[in-house]
Order: C-alpha cells, then structure tokens, then sequence
C-alpha cells in the first residue's frame, strides 16, 4: 500500500507597510459650502462669540462642554476628549453661519459640521457688536463626507474667566503642530503646518532646525530621509549630507510640500500668523552659529512690524549648550534650555524647558519665575497628564501634540 | 497583560505544525510622572495575535523552529506603550526562530 | 499591502524520501539578473530598474531537510536623472549589500524554499551641479524569499538557478533577482 504523504509547507502571511500610516481625507463640503454666499463675521463679534459651551445634544460623543475659541484663521470648538471642529465663518442678514469639519484627535473618526446662530438666539446681538446672553447654535454632524445628520446643539454658558484672559499661558504646537502620526491634512515641520497651526488652538510652535552641507539651515525632525516624513524619492540617508538644493529639488514631504528654510518658516510666522512663541530645538551643535543671525533678523523683522512674538533658540544637549557658549555674546541670544536650571543660568536663557516626565516640579519653576524666566515642558500628549499639569502645575506653556485638548483644559479653567 | 490563547497542532512523521492565537488584555495601567500618578483600572482588549509555527529536525535529534505570528494590538510590548496616544490597531508582524538545544 | 504565499506538496511514495545525509557546508555563487519594483513617489519616472546582481551564500546542511546559512552580494536597485534647477540635471544611484541569516529547506529533491532576515547597507550617490554626494544607510529590517533549484554534477559541485524577493525595510524598497548559482559543497 503506497504511503501518501501529504506535506504543507506553510502558509506564509506577509504583511508589507501595514503600519504605514494612511492619509484620513480631510472631509469638505466643496462646492455645496453655503459659507460663500455669506459675509466676514466683523472682528468685534469674535470675543463675544468665545466662551464656554453646554453640549446639549450627543454628550455621549462630544462630553458636556465644549471650548469655542476664534483664532486667526477661524473657529474651533474643542471638547475634553480630543474631538475637536476646524470651522469657518460667516453671515447672512442676522444668521451666523458656522461650518467645517470635525475629528477625533486620537483615533480616525471625522465628518461634516453644519452650525448656525439664529437672529433670535444670539445672532442680532453678535453681529451689532453687543454681548448676547443668550447663544444657541444648533446644527448637525456627520461621518466623513456624508451630509450632517447627526444632531448637534451648544449652548453659552459662559465667557472665559478673568484668570484665563490674563494668562499669558503658550500653546505650542509640537513639530509646528503635530507630528504626521496624528494624521493631520499637513506635513509636520512645514509652512502648511505653521499656516494651519492656529486652527488647531497653538499660540506658538515648536520646530526643528537643522542644517545642509552647504549651511543652510531647515527645519526637518529625523537625521535621515526617510519614508515617515517624506514621500519616497530618490534620496536616502542623512538629510545633512545634501546640498539645499538637492534637498529642495528632490524631496517632498508626505502631504507634497518642500522641506522649508528655518527663514521661510520665521519669516512666515511673524507675516502671516499671530503666533506668539517659537521654539526651535535644535538637531545639532553645527546648526548654531547658522542659526543666531537668522534668529535675530527674525527677532528684529518681529519688532518693526510690532508683533509681540519671542523665538528661542533651544538647548537640548550639552554640545548645542557648548556651541552656544561659544558664541561671543552668548548671554544675549534668547535661548530656551531643556537641561538643568543651573545650566539655564549659565547660559541666561530666557524659557527652562524640562522633559514632562520629571514631574511638575513646582518649587523649580517657581525659582525660575522669581529670575524672570519662563518655564514650559515638553511633550505632553495624555488628556488626564494634560488636565493634571494644568490643575497642579504653574508652567507658562506647554508643548504638545493635541493643541486642541491643552485649548479645552486652559480655556475652562475658572 | 493577560493573554489568553488557543493553540491547535498537526504532528506529521517529521514535522510539526500549531496554529496559535492569542488575545491580548491589559487589566490595569498606572503610570506616575513626578508626584503624579495617573492610573487606568478599566480592562481593555488591547489586541490578538495569530501565529503559525513549522518544527522539525535540523542536526540529530535537536529541534529547530521557525514560525510567523501576527500582532494586531494598539500597544506592542517591546515598545513603550505607556504613554499611549492613538486609539488605532497596529499590525506588527514578528519572526519568530528557535532552537531546541 | 499583504502578500500571501501559499504552497502545499503533496506527495505521494512508498518511502520518505529523505535518507538521511551527511553533515556538510557549502558555498554558493550566483550571478544575474534583478529588477528593482519601482514605487518611488518623487523621481520615479524614467528610471533604470534593471541591472545585474551578484550573490556569495554559505551554507551548513546538516542529514535533514533544513539549511542553516548566511547571504550577501551586491545589487544595484536603480538609476535616476533628475532636473535640478532648470538647465542642471542630477544622477542618482542606489545600490544594497545585503547580509542575511538564511532558513532553506529542501522540499522535493533538488528543490529548495527559504526565508531570509537580517541588514542591508543601502548606498545613496548622487552627482549634479557640481556636487556629488554619497550617503550610506544600515537597514535593519530586511527579508528575502527564495525559491532555488540545485542538481548535484558530482559530490562536490552542484549548479543552479534561483529566484530571489527582497524587500529593505529602511527606504522600502523591494526587486527581485534571477540568478544562475554554482555551489561547491565541502
């Protein structure tokens, strides 16, 4: 009798770039956007607009509250649990018309938002430039881009309190506003990022300076070329070895924009947005002595146009401590350190930056207070880290990747 | 982490086969930072893996096995996955070899 | 992107096939043809893909079915001219040395599987405008699948062919080869 053998060799399941993050379209009314029949909401209307929100509809999804806050390139509503609403505005006769976009900061979850202010509960008071006591805005969410059917309605509860209208407290955006992991519809470290940044409730932003083979300094976050932060080109390695313009002709980033001179990108935060604060931790000792006389054009660009904006030169390691110490005058670079507060010191840095993991450590910023410096940490991404350190914390500022979650729990604060 | 599995297994005269799978279920999580301690007490799936293994003999009688598993988890265990920031499946892939001395 | 590779033999005999051999190593060349799969987003047009590889494995093959060995060779991925301002063009060359830890198995006589993982060092050269620049990377994340047909001329001398996939994690690149081997077993 014949012996069958019955060999199986394997079933072998390959799985190639199942990580790769995927792109989440961005969801838009395109053409069917009422918002271009209407009219710019009038700059007096804004602040009463801002304040605290009752979510009376689908708290289930959104929570209780929401933050609603203008900034300069339009309004966004952001809730505790990292869903937020990138919006635009206008107004038609006395209705203000709200519309945009929401998404879920932690997961891939979006849609359409339709809103609106009727004349009658709150509009007419608005756009007179008057506070209205009584605002509703009423409308709906969808799923991605289906039309909004999903009820949603907010109601004012209250202003900002005095303690957050006089704070000073800085928002800053990691990588400009958020690494590409969060899947934003813009490439981090970008101008399209610095462009889109405020919409997501930074006040400044965090970048990272590096430079060519032949001294021209960028901003770009990896050491090498690679498939995270760009789309796959004809370079590799490390991206200091390139000249600017190998770098500018033959890499783009993974949303398609170029890789932006660190001048481009100063130069576009002070023309183009009110961002108050940039951070540039810098990627190596070499960058330096590039890096202070673009920062201090920037710095006096900043002041003949009037904008109340500080930029920092960031000390992450001992050798940029050592290559800024070399500097003559070293003591006059506005600089943020990340290391000990004796180092802050002696350098006479401006910012104390420490990692978020050491704690808030209270009695240390208080010193740096007392010394007239500022203190922020860095990078704080966890809803309930985010909501402690503001509670128990007396940070000026905080770094992070959800700009929108640190907006919600600033901005409730009474 | 617990981790639940079922395994099933063919032994043929020279070779052995198992098709494992496991789930993955993080019972508590508590992290501290400073004088902060922030803790998760709520179990939650964080994922399941599939893994298929081949054993068979390489040099006498010694064992060698080399196998292909699967992760599909939100947080991969050799990576930090305290600090976590996406609610997202991930799957990460692993190749697994062994040599039974 | 999922890859499912699946190969069932069945076989049917009075005996197992495998008599039980000796334990011995080899050393195999190969030379041939690769083709690079192109997936370049940025640069990818008019590429050159194809070119020809070499390839050095030892093997140890103990009396049963698996072979335990290490791979390398060189292999140039692709060619590419790109416009780097308006009247200056760029070249740019990738090549790989692929060092791999090898798991073969004899399936049927003279047929081979296997599976590879281990480093790559991936050099990027590129020259235009009066700069040349030449950047090297170590991949860590690298597989190979093989698939190997080998007849033995005498006991020492064996020729054949092969088919090879690869794929290098660090700049995702992935070509396959063809190639003629010749292995001397000792």
């Amino acid at each position: 009798m014949k012996v069958r053998n019955f060999y199986v060799i394997g079933l072998l399941l390959l799985i190639i770039g199942c990580n790769k993050e995927s792109l989440i379209p961005v969801p838009t009314s395109g053409i069917n956007s009422f918002l271009k029949e209407t009219r710019p909401i009038p700059e007096s209307s804004k602040p009463l607009m801002e304040g605290i929100y009752l979510v009376t509809t689908n708290t289930t999804i959104f929570g209780d509250t929401m933050v609603v806050k203008w900034n300069h390139s339009g309004i966004l509503f952001t809730c505790k649990n990292g869903k937020h609403f990138i919006m635009n505005s206008g107004y038609l006769d006395s209705v203000i018309f709200i519309q945009g976009y929401w998404r879920d900061g932690y997961s891939d979850a979006t849609g359409l938002c339709n809103m609106y202010i009727s004349g009658s509960e709150g509009g007419n008071d608005l756009l007179e430039g008057k506070p209205a006591p009584h605002i509703i805005l009423r409308g709906a969410y969808g799923t991605d881009n289906a039309a909004p059917n999903q009820s949603l309605t907010l109601q004012y509860l209250r202003p900002f309190s005095n303690k957050v209208k006089e704070s000073n407290f800085y928002i800053l955006g990691h990588r400009a506003g958020g690494r590409n992991s969060d899947r934003l519809p813009v490439s981090e470290n970008s101008i399209a990022m610095v462009r889109f940044t405020e919409r997501l409730g930074t006040t400044g932003i965090e970048v990272d300076p590096r430079i060519s083979s032949d001294g021209v300094a960028f901003i770009y976050h990896d050491p090498d070329i690679n498939t995270r932060l760009t789309q796959k080109g004809l370079l590799a390695g490390d991206v200091s070895a390139y000249t600017w313009l190998q770098l500018s002709s033959f890499v783009k980033l993974i949303h398609g924009e170029r890789i932006p001179s660190l001048e481009e990108v100063l130069t576009f935060a002070i023309d183009s947005t009110e961002l108050r604060f940039v951070y540039m931790d810098m990627k190596s000792a070499d960058a330096v002595p590039v890096v202070i006389p673009i920062q201090q054009r920037a710095i006096q660009h900043a002041k003949d146009k009037g904008r109340d904006i500080i930029i920092m030169m960031g000390i992450p390691d001992i050798d940029v401590l050592n290559a800024l110490m070399a500097y003559p005058d070293y003591q006059n670079v506005p600089s943020l350190c990340e290391l000990t507060v004796d180092d802050v010191r002696k350098v006479n840095a401006k910012v104390w930056a420490p990692r978020w993991t050491l704690g808030v450590q209270n009695d240390l910023v208080q010193q740096m207070h007392n010394e007239g410096r500022l203190a922020v940490c860095w990078t704080i991404d966890s809803p309930n880290w985010i909501r402690s350190y503001l509670d128990q914390g007396i940070f000026d500022g905080l770094v992070t990747n959800f700009p929108y979650v640190v907006a919600y729990h600033h901005y409730i604060q009474e | 982490m617990h981790y639940p599995n079922i395994s099933f297994g063919y032994k043929l005269k020279k070779m052995a086969f198992t098709l494992k799978g496991e789930l993955a279920i993080v019972g508590k999580v508590s992290t501290k930072s400073g004088e902060i301690e922030v803790s998760r007490s709520k179990t939650f799936l964080n994922g399941g893996t599939l893994s298929f293994y081949v054993e068979q003999r390489i040099h006498h009688n010694k064992v060698f096995i080399i196998g292909l598993k699967d992760n599909y988890v939100k947080f991969y265990w050799p990576t930090w996955m305290l600090f976590s920031t996406f609610n997202r499946f991930y799957h990460i892939p692993e190749l697994y070899i062994s040599w039974i001395l | 992107m999922v890859l499912v590779f699946l190969s069932v033999v069945v076989y049917s005999q009075k005996n197992d096939s495998v008599t039980v051999r000796l334990n011995h190593y080899t050393v195999t060349v190969g030379a041939g043809w690769t083709h690079y799969i192109n997936n370049l987003q940025v640069g990818g047009e008019n590429l050159q893909k194809d070119f020809a590889g070499v390839s050095v494995k030892f093997f140890w093959e103990p009396e049963h079915r698996l072979s335990l060995g290490l791979e390398s060779g060189y292999y140039k991925l692709f060619r590419a001219k790109g416009q780097l301002t308006d009247n200056t063009l760029g070249q740019v060359d990738r090549s790989i040395i692929p060092i791999l830890f090898l798991i073969r198995m004899r399936i049927i006589e003279n047929m081979h599987l296997g599976i590879g993982t281990g480093i790559a060092l991936i050099t990027n050269k590129i020259a235009g405008g009066g700069q040349k620049v030449v950047t090297e990377t170590l991949s860590l994340s690298n597989f190979e699948l093989s698939g190997a047909y080998i007849y033995p001329l005498n006991k020492h001398l064996l020729l054949g062919g092969e088919v090879k996939l690869f794929h290098f994690g660090n700049t995702e690149d992935t070509m396959y080869s063809i190639q003629a081997t010749c292995a001397v077993r000792l």
